[in-house]
């Protein structure tokens, strides 16, 4: 058996578990050590992003230790007496801490809600759940989801930000500390965590998967989707939490998916490259995602240059989540709990603040000319099957102190404040798109590539992620912490 | 100040600071703050400063959005549906 159980895929995982030649109290047990080894016992909420938590990960808020070790022995009972009831079963997963747990703290990332214990799972708690996966940390997020805040560590270098809400969830998938985790995205924090620390993700179609029990930021932009180490197991835990649930009137009739294994090839794939924002990037950085541009033409895609118009965007995407955000958090305004944010957030408060008394004319305006945005890119993918542009221009700079607006993080030097473009223009308009690593910087850090597909063809973006990934390898080089001297 | 009631005058007021002097005055924050009930945590000087700034930013958003022209037969992206 190997002995880096933690890296392998979700797929090679369940084939163990499956031929019985590995258990699930097995597996959980080997990232229970990872976790306590390498993240950072006794689990607590951060001070703030910018404290080191020494060099632990803190990629884990609160360790559900004892109740995945009761959950694996249960999910190796049942695949004792009826095989494995899905590719999950018995997989330990972590989950971004703004999903409740039924019984297991959630904070949403404050000591505003350090004590709160839902009496509930959040929908896709539920489906993983019914699907036998492990649930073994819930996993850090910046306060409130405040995007760029940085506070698990990225296991490339711990001096390094991880870009994101989600950080937790990726810096776990990638340093192996869990099997496969969920993220949340509201303006690009599961695929800029993603791209940050090399790990795969996937923003699923907007209304792909049931928002229920989970935090709301901006309930016209939320998403939740799955963070791996491959774009595979990706596909495997999308079909298993996305559907229809009454419960987020959000979620589309068509939601169900079925991640077919066999990815289409790619052959006569019309990709739409936002060059301009490959053009912004460092020299060196350039000749990486040409060379991964390449690949795509290699497997046979068509390749061709695109524009997108000039709009507000930046000041929509924010004027929407500032409002919608300060409606989701009023009362916690009202009763003085607010009074219990972290310092580094009072700016966000502040912004909350002023939203709450901005004219609903302005919300509308804003929404009309997202309405241009989403205009926009319908007609730009009836032309192409995907779109792609870097995920981020950089590979992820020094951890440092947050910024206002949190999300997403804040545009290199020199680059116009509406960069990554393409990256507003798929979330306003609630397309998919998924962040797969394709390459280093100079520093050793991972670069990565940003697909967005058309609204509910996700399996395009899994057929397009997986044949790129058979195709490099860059999703399986490893970080090479702890083992640096 | 007390003239200025409605918070979306008080809105007009803050883009037309913003544009010409890049900042909004404490006058206007402090009505926009008493017409939503009173200044709450925000009595305090410096998260007067904190909100000041954050309607400052506001502002500009509203001010650059205000001048972008938008067809009059598009509707808002609110999307209610009945599947």
């Amino acid at each position: 058996m190997a002995d880096d159980l933690w890296f392998l895929s979700v797929r090679e995982q369940a084939a163990l578990i499956a031929a019985r030649t590995l258990s699930s109290v097995e597996l959980t047990r080997a990232y229970i050590d990872r976790i306590e080894r390498l993240d950072r016992p006794p689990f607590a909420l951060p001070a703030a992003p910018q404290d080191r938590p020494g060099d632990k990960l803190a990629t884990v808020t609160t360790f559900v230790r004892d109740g995945a070790l009761a959950a694996a022995a249960r999910a190796d009972d049942e695949i004792r007496q009826a095989g494995p009831r899905s590719p999950l079963h018995g997989i330990p997963f972590g989950v971004k801490d703004l999903l409740d747990t039924n019984g297991v703290r959630t904070t949403w990332g404050s000591r505003v809600f350090a004590d709160r214990v839902p009496a509930r799972d959040a929908a896709v708690v539920e489906r993983l759940h019914a699907a036998g996966a492990v649930l073994l940390g819930k996993m850090t997020t910046a306060e409130f989801a405040g995007g760029s805040t940085s506070t698990a560590l990225n296991p490339w270098k711990l001096d390094r930000s991880t870009q994101g809400s989600s950080s937790g969830t990726v810096a776990g998938v990638v340093a192996g500390v869990i099997g496969f985790g969920i993220g949340t995205e509201t303006g690009g924090s599961i695929v800029f965590p993603a791209a940050a620390v090399g790990a795969t993700g996937l923003r699923p179609t907007y209304g792909r998967v049931s928002r229920f029990g989970c935090m709301p930021l901006a309930w016209s932009l939320d998403k939740i989707g799955p963070v791996a180490r491959t774009a595979f197991d990706c596909g495997l835990v999308l079909e298993v939490i996305a559907g229809r649930d009454r419960r987020d009137p959000g979620t589309a009739e068509r939601a169900a998916f079925q991640f077919r294994r066999e990815p289409a090839r790619l052959s006569g794939m019309r990709i739409g490259v936002h060059q301009r924002e490959f053009d912004v990037a460092p020299e060196p950085n350039r000749r990486v995602f040409a060379a991964a541009l390449d690949t795509l033409r290699t497997e046979g895609a068509v390749l061709e240059d695109i524009s997108l118009p000039e709009r507000p965007y930046a000041e929509v995407f924010s004027h929407i989540v500032s409002v919608e955000s300060a409606a989701a958090f009023r009362d916690i305004f009202e009763n003085a709990r607010i009074d219990a944010m972290f310092p580094y957030n009072w700016s966000r408060r502040a912004d909350w603040m002023a939203a709450s008394m901005a004219p609903a004319y302005d919300y509308l305006k804003a929404q009309r000319i997202r309405q241009l945005i989403v205009n926009d890119a319908d007609t730009l993918m009836e032309r192409y099957d995907l779109t792609i542009c870097p995920t981020l221009a950089t590979g992820s700079p020094e951890r440092s102190a947050p910024t206002s607006p949190p999300i997403p993080p804040p545009s290199m030097p020199g680059t116009p404040p509406d960069m990554p473009r393409l990256n507003w223009v798929a979330n306003m308009s609630g397309l998919p798109g998924m962040s797969i690593p394709c390459g280093f910087d100079a520093d050793g850090m991972p670069l990565a590539l940003h697909l967005v597909g058309r609204a509910w063809d996700e399996q395009r973006l899994l057929d397009t992620a997986i044949t790129f990934q058979r195709a490099t390898g860059w999703h399986d080089r490893r970080p090479p912490y702890p083992w640096r001297a | 100040m007390g003239a200025l009631g409605a918070s979306s005058v008080l809105w007009d007021h803050a883009v037309a600071d913003v544009e010409a002097q890049g900042t909004v005055s404490d006058e206007v924050v402090r009505a926009m703050l008493g017409a939503q009930g009173g200044p709450g945590i925000f009595a305090d000087p410096a998260r007067f400063a904190e909100l000041k700034s954050a309607v400052g930013r506001t502002a500009q958003r509203l001010a650059t959005m205000r001048a972008f022209p938008v067809p009059a037969d598009v509707p808002p992206a609110i999307g209610f549906r009945r599947d």
